[in-house]
């Protein structure tokens, strides 16, 4: 009894096994939901769609999009594994949560998304480089003062450093500070993300001056014609002691190539290997972004449009990250 | 599939003409306003520079004094001195000093504009009844609708933040100066008026006293309104005890926000207590010689 009954379950195994290659569709594994990480800006709010789509639609999954922002979800991903799937996580921004993340093997980086990385650093828009060819990098913001000094403050340049909380924060006050912009220039703190994008909007309205932090891929960029200073080449020790709040003698040194992460929680990879498998692959050009982003803003669409449209309208980039099966189940979901 | 709504016209044009037009104004009338404002904001600064120049005793002093002047009472001057103390002893005292500027200011303003206001609508139905909706809207409407415009109008930092506070603190004082001298007796009306009262002497020495409390009650509100928008106020770059909250929360700082928040509400206590205790007084004086 006992042997006939192992020699059913073997053949039942075999059977299955020989089966399992050509029946096996690609899924969600036993994952009950996956959870994307919606940033606040527009590309990683897009590209947040574009994986819960892609994930609902191809692998069936019950795929949700809830807001995030980097630091509290790397927190939360790193303290309570949720959300599963960060898909433009600025690494630097929470480099201390992330390093400890991978440390303990709860998180890791799935892909690049962008091809070419993050650009931060301080930018102006294209007008002022014209108007003024002396300025042409950090270095030369501290003699021409004057460009950039506003009413409410007519002794001093006024440069938008970083909001608050934001990682850049500590990088732009160290820079600052390196720089020895403290003479003759204020630091001001714009207080959020949507309030630095006013202030830029109000600036290239009336074609005045403005300096201030921002980074690449973004909307803003394309839209506003934002060139990026020049910074001095990178070097790692300096900038690590930039991104330090107490850091002690902060040098002049150019700003890292941000590391932008898909960032995936290690658990997902036992309970959706295939889902795993496609963040793998998740990258999208810096230009292509951009595009994207500056679509959306012109046509003033949410997240989710913007998504739609990337997934009509660029198929060769996002089919070459899927198989081809998953890939028409997207197409068809559209 | 969800069912939808017909589309009457294409929103998103129309949108889009709203945005542009905005735009349009902003690039022709920003640096307009930017400078008309210009003097509130020196207003502004001077006043937060005065109480970060005084010595801390005596701002302590002087909040005390200030209270024992509207509560006549020793309790009250005591707790005020006691949380003032603390705001420094917790280490906001510089960011708190930004606040109360800021607030004094806005609350201020608030009552110079609303007290008139509040008159008009108690003496004319119509008024009233234009005035009740735009309040309901001003008091409704998410903050962040006109916040973002009004950075782009005025320029990112404390203007911004200020007219915003008054937008969304005036409406108690208006309301309840209204209500106050609707609700004074008619009969006590028509006496001083048999009496030979002019309207404008019925207003200053019947409606206006009678109606004290309640205004005084408006005021109190307004202060708390305004006081509660410096988080808000702060995100477009106000600075002050409400950054402070910001970057605890973005950071994950929690001793940084809690000590802010502790600091936010010292001061609502202090400005709380003072009006409060200055209110029951009028009315107690005000009963004893009616």
């Amino acid at each position: 009894m006992k042997t006939k009954f192992t020699f059913a379950m073997l053949a039942a195994a075999a059977s299955f096994s020989l089966a399992a290659p050509s029946a096996h569709a690609a899924d969600c594994g036993t994952a009950d939901s996956v959870k994307v990480a919606e940033m606040t800006w527009i590309s990683a709010g897009a590209l947040a769609h574009i994986a819960q789509k892609i994930m609902a639609n191809g692998f069936d999954c019950n795929a949700q999009v809830i807001p995030g922002d980097t630091v509290p979800t790397a927190t939360s991903m790193m303290t309570r594994g949720t959300p599963d799937v960060a898909p433009e996580l600025w690494v630097s921004t929470a480099q201390t949560i992330w390093d400890e993340s991978l440390a303990k093997d709860i998180a890791y980086k799935a892909s690049d998304i962008f091809a070419s990385g993050g650009e931060e650093g301080w930018w102006v828009p294209d007008y002022v480089l014209a108007d003024h060819p002396e300025i042409k990098s950090v270095l030369d913001l501290k003699d021409n003062w004057q460009v950039f000094a506003e009413a409410a403050n007519p002794n001093k340049g006024r440069l938008y450093g970083c909001p608050p909380g934001w990682g850049c924060e500590i990088i732009t006050n160290n820079l600052f500070e390196a720089l020895g912009l403290g003479e003759t220039f204020e630091l001001f703190s714009p207080g959020s993300g949507e309030n630095l994008k006013a202030s830029i909007a109000r600036a290239v309205a009336q074609k005045e001056p403005f300096v201030g932090y921002y980074w690449s891929p973004a909307d803003v960029i394309a839209k506003y014609k934002l060139v990026r200073l020049d910074m001095p080449a990178f070097e790692a020790d300096k900038f690590k002691c930039l991104t330090d709040s107490n850091c002690a003698n902060p040098e002049v040194t150019g700003w890292a190539v941000g590391e932008v992460a898909v960032a995936v929680v290690t658990s997902l990879k036992e309970r959706a290997p295939d889902v795993v498998a496609f963040l793998s692959k998740m990258q999208i050009s810096n230009d292509d972004v951009s595009a994207m982003a500056a679509w959306g803003d012109e046509n003033s669409a949410t997240n989710e449009e913007v998504a739609n449209h990337f997934l009509k309208n660029y198929d060769a980039v996002w089919s070459s990250w899927v198989p081809a099966d998953v890939a028409d189940k997207v197409r068809a979901g559209l | 599939m969800t069912s939808q709504f017909p589309q009457f016209f294409d929103t998103r044009a129309f949108g889009r003409v709203l945005d542009s037009a905005f735009n349009d104004v902003v690039a022709a009338y920003g640096l307009t306003l930017e400078l008309i404002f210009l003097p509130v904001l020196k207003a502004l600064l001077a006043m937060e520079q005065l109480l970060l120049w005084l010595p801390w005793w005596a701002v302590l002093i002087g909040f005390s004094a200030f209270a024992w002047l509207a509560s006549r009472s020793a309790k009250i001057m005591a707790t005020v001195a006691l949380l003032i103390f603390l705001i420094g002893v917790i280490g906001v005292w510089e960011q708190a000093m930004a606040t109360v500027a800021l607030m004094l200011v806005s609350t201020l303003m608030a009552v110079f504009l609303g007290l008139p206001i509040g008159v008009l609508m108690s003496r004319s139905n119509r008024v009233q009844g234009i005035a009740l909706p735009v309040l309901d809207i001003m008091q409704t409407m998410p903050i962040f609708v006109y916040l973002i415009p009004f950075v782009m109008l005025f320029g990112p930092g404390k203007i911004p933040a200020l007219l915003a506070t008054i937008v969304f603190a005036i409406p108690p004082v208006i309301r309840l100066t209204n209500l106050g001298i609707r609700q004074v007796d008619v009969e006590i009306v028509e006496a001083s008026r048999a009496f030979g009262a002019s309207p404008m002497q019925v207003l200053t020495t019947v409606q206006a006293p009678l109606a004290l409390p309640a205004i005084l009650a408006g005021i109190n509100q307004t202060t708390m309104m305004a006081l509660s928008m410096v988080v808000i106020a702060s995100m477009i770059g106000a600075g002050g005890l409400g950054y402070q909250v910001l970057q605890g929360i973005q950071r994950l700082e929690i001793s940084r926000g809690l000590f802010a928040g502790l600091g936010i509400v010292f001061l609502a206590i202090i400005f709380d207590r003072i009006a409060q205790a200055y209110g029951k007084r009028m009315q107690k004086t005000l009963k004893l010689g009616a």
